[in-house]
């Protein structure tokens, strides 16, 4: 494996899955895998929110590389709010 | 716990204890990270967990609000999700609640209206989502020009001494307020709308996450001042 390819976890509404990544990749291919991994095929990626350890949400459409994402990270992927509020 | 009101169990407490407990694990096995964003899990006895919010980003830190979850009878229907006072665990009411959870989002006819199913957000203009996602409020300035944006409260009553409820989809009282039949449970069930992570999630960034500092109002008073009085 070279430096470009690496291993992250992605945290899945509280569960973690390890996927290897590839430094030029779009980090919406991983959301998918992350989400088929975990059986989460409900919601479409696009209602899911990815944000790093720091709680900075991450935009799916940019590289691992642009993201900043290395080694070893710790992602977190979550549902998002959807519909709500001031319908009560 | 606290001043929460029993449910009563239907289904084998067994399947939700032991789903009760995932939810917990789950949320422990992160906890270092948690928190780091103000998340506490303070207490967890099935059926109830209550999590610690805190305002990570000022100085000093302050404990913001509880969030008391009632996980009876999951997943067959969905947890209880109530604001509370983090010391005594009493729910707060619409007129004491720290934070309502504002959300920015447009109005609807901001954008064309397009069938969409239960649970699916009108989307915003991804700059503008990304605008407003790292920018928040202060993005607003940047954006109006564009959009015209309304912040809806996620927390929603019908008057000052009501206990809100969070008016998300995974929720139980969203479930079971007549304005949301048409949005049942089932349609969310296993998309993950009701795991304890993803809604101390939402609960946070529309609360804590939003706040990065203190205000402080001073009433100035303007009163004589008397010298010593004459014998």
């Amino acid at each position: 494996m070279s430096d470009r390819d690496f291993g992250i976890d992605i945290v899945v509404n509280g569960k973690p899955e390890h996927l290897k990544v590839h430094i030029d990749q779009p980090m919406e291919r991983y959301v998918k895998e992350a989400l088929e991994r975990s059986g989460n095929s409900g919601q479409p990626p696009e209602q899911w929110e990815l944000r790093d350890a720091t709680g900075r949400i991450l935009d799916a459409s940019k590289t691992v590389g642009q993201s900043g994402i290395k080694k070893g990270a710790k992602l977190f992927l979550n549902l998002k709010a959807g519909v709500g509020g001031g319908r009560g | 716990m606290g001043a929460a009101v029993a449910e009563r169990q239907y289904v084998d407490p067994a399947v939700s204890r032991r789903k009760f407990d995932r939810e917990i694990a789950e949320f422990r096995a992160e906890a270092v990270e948690y928190g780091r964003r103000g998340w506490f899990l303070a207490d967890a006895r099935f059926p109830h967990a209550l999590v610690v919010l805190s305002t990570a980003k000022t100085q000093p830190i302050s404990v913001l609000c509880g969030v008391l979850f009632d996980y009876s009878n999951y997943d067959a229907a969905p947890p209880s999700v109530r604001l509370v006072h983090p010391l005594t665990r009493e729910p707060y009411k619409w007129s004491e609640v720290p934070t309502r959870l504002p959300r920015l989002s447009p109005p609807p006819d901001a954008v064309p209206a397009v069938a969409q199913p239960p649970g699916v957000q009108q989307p915003l203009p991804p700059e503008l989502a990304q605008a407003l996602a790292q920018g928040g409020a202060q993005a607003l300035g940047q954006v109006g020009a564009q959009v015209t944006l309304q912040a809806q409260p996620l927390m929603q009553a019908h008057g000052d001494d009501d206990i809100p409820f969070l008016c998300l989809a995974g929720v139980r009282e969203y479930h079971e307020h007549p304005a949301h039949t048409g949005d049942p449970w089932e349609s969310h069930r296993r998309s993950g709308a009701g795991r304890l992570v993803r809604l101390v999630q939402i609960i946070s960034k529309y609360g804590p996450e939003t706040i990065d500092g203190f205000e402080v109002q001073l009433t100035p008073q303007i009163r004589f001042r008397f010298g010593v009085p004459p014998g």
